[in-house]
């Protein structure tokens, strides 16, 4: 993809539950401080993927690294620890804490408290700050929990379906967001919703039971024929 | 900016050390249990040195139970190991009489600690939680009460051992109902501040991050099980802690100090309290005490149904204890109130 060295690379990554192949032989790289997305429909393995390379679940086969690192079989915990932050689909936050408190304990212990600051106004809870995450709304919550990933001062972030639930506004606020930091943070965003795609304008790699079936430009995703049958539901 | 800062700064500050209505509990609570003996006979002060060490032992369940969420129903277990630990190693050993206190309270602790840490291995890194916790753990205190009744060589069987000398350090005995009084005191005290002070921290915020999810916690870098596990191991050590000094009052040790009625009992003592208040703990422990001297003076067998209704109560229908369950009810009450305007 580029020309720099991948600080995530995934090789014939798979995953069998029982019988049913969730994800097969999906080999990518993803490059330093890059956006990316992959789509797919319902039941495509995109969580299933995300959850094999934040630890939690193992993988049936392949290999995943992160720089030169291997880290298919370590701990969940190990592989935060590296520096690859995950929000999850359902927002989850820590429901009995404050908005504070769940910063405290996402960020490392000891983080300067001006950094906490400045994430905490960019997904706008500097108001909410002594609020039982419980009591939030859900686009809050949802914010709340990409905060707490931001505070871990991450190399690589992953997103699955940063905008379930959102209002259009909210959306388009996280699109414009997720653009930001291109060039900070590598990111790896799962998404439904087209529209939003459309305005990430990142790589796409599109999923189809559990196979990488095309990845490239946007643009280039939206104009295939295969992955429109595929969206459409003539495949 | 600088007011958020300074906001956040005051907020940080707040949250360890905060100055929480159950810290003051605490300290008014050993304030007044200092002057006690002041105004008591010297049976009466037996009594409240029993109920201190009780205490010690339902906030060393708390200390688990109430920040983690996961219930232990096999705490008797270690306060039975730390009483049998010490009954065992001053009365068969031989040991010389100056020190053979200190090394029974060693070997009470040490054999908790050994045990929390094997049982708590197994079952927390195989992911056991929840109800299944329970229910393993609830067996463990019968594995252990089994134990001590069938190796009668060593732990007397039925009738228990008899002869445990009172708890002397350096030459001093503490055999006199006061030293043995501000013994369990000081010994009470040390452990319910060190606890506060700890759990408001940024342990206590990452226990209750475990408990209300997990794999969040997880995937945040946070080792979870090695996390549950010491806080499981520090929790049975201060449950030993409480049993060995516990029959060095009594003079002997018997079965039913670790059986599955005392892990019950301390599960309510700590209910009654309201659970992750740690201060409740002990103030439960006091009220179930004294409504027990209550009951029974009334009608002997009137206590075991009292207590056998509550604890189903519990169950059915406030496990979160009766002083969080009116609480509740007064918020959503204070809610439906504020809907209606």
């Amino acid at each position: 993809m580029t020309s720099n060295i991948p600080i995530l690379t995934l090789n014939n990554v798979s995953r069998t539950f029982g019988t049913f192949k969730a994800v097969t032989d999906v080999s990518e790289t993803f490059g330093p401080d890059e956006l990316n997305c992959i789509i797919g429909p319902n039941g495509a393995g995109k969580s299933t993927l995300l959850n094999m390379i934040c630890g939690t679940l193992p993988v049936s086969s392949g290999s995943i690294s992160f720089g030169e690192t291997a880290i298919h079989g370590l701990s969940g915990d190990k592989i935060a620890r590296l520096g690859i932050a995950r929000k999850f689909q359902v927002p989850s936050v820590f429901e009995s804490l404050t908005v504070f408190e769940n910063f405290q304990v996402s960020a490392p212990a000891n983080s300067d408290l001006a950094i906490l600051e400045e994430i905490l106004s960019t997904v706008n809870l500097v108001e909410d700050l002594d609020v039982t995450a419980s009591d939030l709304p859900h686009g809050k919550k949802q914010w709340l929990e990409i905060g707490m990933a931001l505070t871990m001062q991450p190399k690589v972030l992953l997103l699955d379906e940063p905008t379930a639930g959102l209002s259009a506004d909210e959306t388009s606020a996280t699109a414009k967001f997720l653009r930001g930091l291109v060039g900070k943070v590598t990111v790896v965003v799962i998404e439904h919703d087209m529209a939003f795609v459309r305005e990430l304008g990142a790589r796409t790699i599109v999923l189809h039971h559990g196979e990488v079936i095309a990845s490239g430009p946007f643009s280039e995703i939206e104009n295939n024929e295969f992955v429109r049958d595929v969206y459409l539901g003539r495949r | 900016m600088t007011q958020l800062s300074s906001l956040l700064a005051a907020n940080k500050t707040a949250s360890g050390l905060r100055f929480r209505p159950a810290t003051l509990i605490a300290i008014l609570l050993i304030l007044i249990m200092s002057v006690v003996p002041l105004f008591s006979n010297a049976y009466d002060l037996t009594n409240y040195r029993d109920v201190l060490l009780f205490g010690l032992f339902a906030l060393s369940l708390d200390i688990f139970w109430g920040r983690t969420g996961i219930l232990s129903f096999g705490h008797a277990t270690f306060f039975g190991l730390g009483a049998y630990g010490m009954a065992v190693s001053s009365i068969h050993f031989g040991i010389d009489p100056s020190y053979v206190s200190i090394v029974g309270l060693l070997v009470g602790i040490g054999l908790a600690a050994v045990v929390a840490a094997l049982v708590g291995y197994f079952i927390l890194y195989g992911g056991v939680r929840g109800d299944h916790f329970t229910i393993v753990t609830l067996a463990l205190t019968i594995v252990a009460n089994h134990i001590a009744i069938g190796w009668s060589k060593v732990t007397g069987g039925d009738s228990g051992l008899i002869g445990i000398p009172p708890f002397s350090i350096f030459g001093f005995s503490f055999y006199d109902p006061m030293a043995s009084y501000y013994l369990a005191l000081i010994v009470l005290a040390i452990c319910l501040f060190s606890a506060i002070w700890i759990l408001n921290g940024r342990l206590g915020l990452i226990l209750s991050a475990i408990r209300d999810d997990e794999v969040k916690a997880k995937t945040l870098g946070y080792d979870t099980k090695l996390i549950l596990l010491i806080t499981f191991v520090v929790s049975a050590m201060l449950a030993s802690l409480a049993g060995a000094l516990y029959v060095t009052n009594t003079g002997f040790v018997a079965p039913d100090m670790i059986a599955l009625l005392l892990s019950t009992e301390v599960i309510i003592w700590v209910a009654v309290g309201g659970s992750g208040t740690l201060v409740g703990a002990v103030i439960g422990t006091a009220i179930v005490w004294w409504l027990q001297q209550k009951i029974s003076s009334i009608s002997v067998t009137a206590w075991p149904i009292a207590i056998g209704s509550f604890f189903i109560m519990l169950v059915l229908f406030f496990p979160r204890g009766p002083g969080a369950f009116v609480l509740e009810k007064v918020k959503a009450f204070q809610k439906s109130r504020e809907g209606n305007k």
